[in-house]
């Protein structure tokens, strides 16, 4: 009979596990697998194929839908012991206990595991953007561009920042300093000489000080806490509120003009008003700091000319800015002479005045082409991420398809992916492969950075940079001399279009890797340059 | 004695030794547990929840286990309660089988051990790769890029029939392909 057929029951099996049963088939199947071992045979048989090629394809999209996904977390999670694991586990689970409706709970695992597995994020939530700082000695590294937490102690020795909270208030704070933010419209500072310039979106802005509380009404004042005292407090424009802690003495109203101070005793008492002019002195080393910065980076472009393994150097110089082709510095050598930009806008780089190429558009890039073979190679990229929103964010490719094609990004979690065609395959194939820990996370995005990695075939040997510090070491399977052809930069161009209509994965993730953010130099060596070489490169272009 | 333990069962915390052991095992067979649970809760957010209060359960009664018996064998009979919970609570949905069909279902099923998980992922692997072009975009676009098979006929251009055809030849050619190098590793 049709009805019991095996045919029968593999359409049944199919329709179950699709999901797409309807109720007479499922009342078939139901009697089917009651009724017959060998249905439940089959029925188990089919599962696991099912579960496989869904496991399979939760790998291939780079999904984790248990906390425990592909091999290299399996092995973390050995390495930390089975209590981390679980930990981890329960952490998923109850994250998950509590989503909404459904979908979100795969990305959100994904994230729980990775925020286990690194500690390049941090703690709290973004409240406010580092905007300046300028000769800033201190134990942690601050980053012009990056985002500050709430709840997030900044200390520094000496040197100056300005921190623009997202209400708008715009605080600039002289060192030593010592100030948590809490909030967008709330600041403490427990040290430090500073100004605030509080516009109408920020009107209630309040400082607490170690004694008080200054609450703004807009729109600048500014003043000095030392020894845990407010030494002075001063209006420079508007009107403030001054309350003091401990006290049920009334606030006091300040005007323009108005400067106050705390005696050791505690008493507030008037003072000569005597603007600190935190601001100004911020906007004159700025200044100065920008045009000897950007003196020693011009020489150092000159000292890196003369270095006859410099292949490439797009340094972008001010009297570029605009134009369509931009010129190869690297006069040793005849090719290339020059490289074209391709949609990419012309931005403000590391320095007011130095240009930079803007990428966030899919045409977005810059075209070269390099003629020749290298087993060594060093890939230098002074950049500003603003975003890692692709699969894969292009910093720069080979000609794609051609042999020692080399494939330089990363991933949207923050990763160096580094990719090298394996020698005699052609088409898309899996490439020998360097990829990082994640490096770089939301928090860092706005701020400039050294990518940087060298490749030597010799010993197959990959190593990653961030700012020339090293963040990861790989040994590739196979020695492959590098070549680029017609190379992208900051982009990537795949030609096979008759891959698309064959293989399904070809979707725009693969297609759509511009990067997101700035260009200001990229540099080819074809040698492995030395970490010295590395850091007098990162010291030269550096802009704190 | 009256020293006893007097609470009960559910707020016991159990031997800390024998949790962390526990935990440690179901990690160890995560895959071959929630592929038990996927058979038979087709609804992928159902099954991870199954999952979950499997885990929460399996660790409540970490004492319970014995330790020199199959790990999988023991979390699949605590999965096995979950699912018919499931099922219960989520009355009136087609996707389950019926009771007496899981019962029979459950009964005769064998869980593989970790190895034998892997290397059936393996096997099927490789014989995907395998698979001509056309099965092999079928197999990719319903599992590698997860789409159901009325939107495959959506990108494709063909009827939802026609997919339904094409993808269970794949999975017969599949199944041939796996059977074959099953029969090559026992020899």
């Amino acid at each position: 009979m049709k009805e019991s057929s095996p045919e029968r029951l593999e359409t049944l099996l199919d329709r179950y596990f699709d999901g797409e049963i309807d109720a007479e088939s499922r009342r078939q199947l139901d009697a089917a697998l009651a009724g017959s071992p060998e249905a439940r045979a089959r029925f188990w048989e089919r599962a696991r194929l099912e579960d496989s090629l869904e496991v399979l394809g939760r790998q291939r999209r780079g999904e984790a839908v248990t906390p425990i996904p592909g091999p290299p977390r399996r092995r973390w999670l050995a390495a930390c012991g089975w209590a981390a694991a679980a930990a981890i586990l329960l952490a998923w689970l109850a994250q998950t206990r509590f989503r909404d409706a459904g979908p979100a709970a795969v990305p959100a695992l994904a994230e729980a595991g990775r925020k286990e597995e690194e500690t390049i994020s941090r703690q709290g939530y973004p409240v406010a953007l580092l905007s300046r700082l300028v000769g800033v000695s201190s134990a942690e590294r601050y980053l012009a561009g990056q985002t500050l937490a709430a709840g997030e102690e900044v200390a520094f020795e000496a040197g100056l920042m300005e921190i623009v909270l997202y209400s708008g208030a715009t605080v600039a704070i002289e060192g030593p300093a010592r100030f948590v933010p809490r909030g967008d419209l709330e600041i403490e500072v427990f040290e430090g000489s500073v100004q605030a310039d509080v516009p109408e979106s920020a009107i209630g802005f309040r400082m607490l000080l170690p004694d008080g509380v200054v609450t703004d009404f807009g729109t600048s004042f500014d003043l000095k806490v030392e020894k845990d005292r407010t030494s002075r407090v001063q209006v420079l424009d508007g009107e403030i509120e001054l309350s003091s802690s401990g006290s049920d003495r009334p606030a006091k109203r300040m005007f323009q003009g108005d400067a106050m101070g705390r005696s050791d005793s505690g008493e507030l008492e008037a003072l000569d008003f005597l603007p600190l002019q935190v601001v100004d002195s911020l906007e004159t080393r700025v200044g100065e700091r920008t045009r000897s910065q950007l003196e020693r980076w011009a020489a150092t472009c000159e000292e890196v000319a003369a270095d006859a393994d410099l292949v490439v150097h797009f340094s972008l110089a001010p009297e570029e800015k605009g134009k369509r082709v931009v010129m190869n510095r690297a006069v040793k050598r005849e090719t290339p002479r020059s490289g074209t930009v391709i949609s990419a806008d012309w931005s403000e780089g590391r320095w007011p005045g130095k240009p930079a190429l803007s990428f966030r558009r899919p045409a977005d890039r810059l075209r070269v082409d390099i003629p020749g073979e290298f087993p060594a190679a060093t890939f230098v990229a002074w950049v500003r991420i603003d975003g890692l929103p692709r699969q894969y964010n292009g910093l720069f490719f080979s000609e794609y398809g051609v042999e020692g094609e080399v494939h330089w990004q990363f991933s949207s979690d923050g990763r160096y992916l580094f990719g090298v065609r394996p020698k005699g395959v052609e088409g898309i194939v899996r490439f020998h492969r360097a990829f990082s820990k994640p490096v770089i996370s939301p928090w860092e995005f706005g701020s400039w950075r050294m990518l940087a990695t060298t490749y030597d075939a010799t010993n197959r040997e990959v190593v990653h940079f961030v700012d020339a510090g090293k963040v990861s070491r790989t040994e590739l399977a196979e020695s492959v001399p590098l070549r680029f052809g017609r190379a992208t930069l900051g982009n990537f161009f795949d030609p096979l279009a008759e891959k698309h209509s064959e293989d399904p994965q070809l979707v725009e993730g693969w297609s759509f890797r511009n990067w997101t953010g700035a260009l200001d130099e990229f540099m080819l060596f074809s040698r492995v340059l030395s970490d010295g070489e590395l850091d007098g490169l990162f010291q030269a272009g550096r802009t704190d | 004695m009256s020293e006893g333990p007097k609470t009960s069962e559910a707020s016991l915390p159990g031997d800390r030794q024998a949790v962390r052991e526990v935990q440690g095992l179901f990690l160890t067979h995560i895959d071959v547990i929630r592929g038990f649970i996927r058979a038979l809760v087709r609804d992928s957010h159902l099954a991870d929840d199954v999952l979950q209060e499997t885990f929460l359960t399996v660790v409540r009664k970490a004492d319970r286990f014995q330790a020199g018996t199959s790990f999988p064998k023991w979390a699949c009979a605590v999965a096995r309660l979950k699912v018919l919970e499931c099922r219960r609570q989520s009355a009136g949905r087609l996707t389950f089988l019926s009771e007496e069909a899981l019962e029979a279902l459950v009964e005769d099923h064998q869980p593989d051990t970790r190895e034998e998980h892997e290397q059936a992922l393996r096997v099927v692997e490789e014989c995907v790769a395998l698979l001509p072009p056309s099965m092999k975009k079928m197999i990719d676009l319903r599992y590698m890029v997860g789409r159901k098979p009325a939107e495959i006929a959506g990108i494709v251009g063909w009827t939802v029939e026609a997919v339904y055809v094409s993808l269970s030849r794949a999975r017969a050619n599949l199944r041939e392909c796996i059977e074959g190098k099953r029969s090559r590793l026992q020899t």
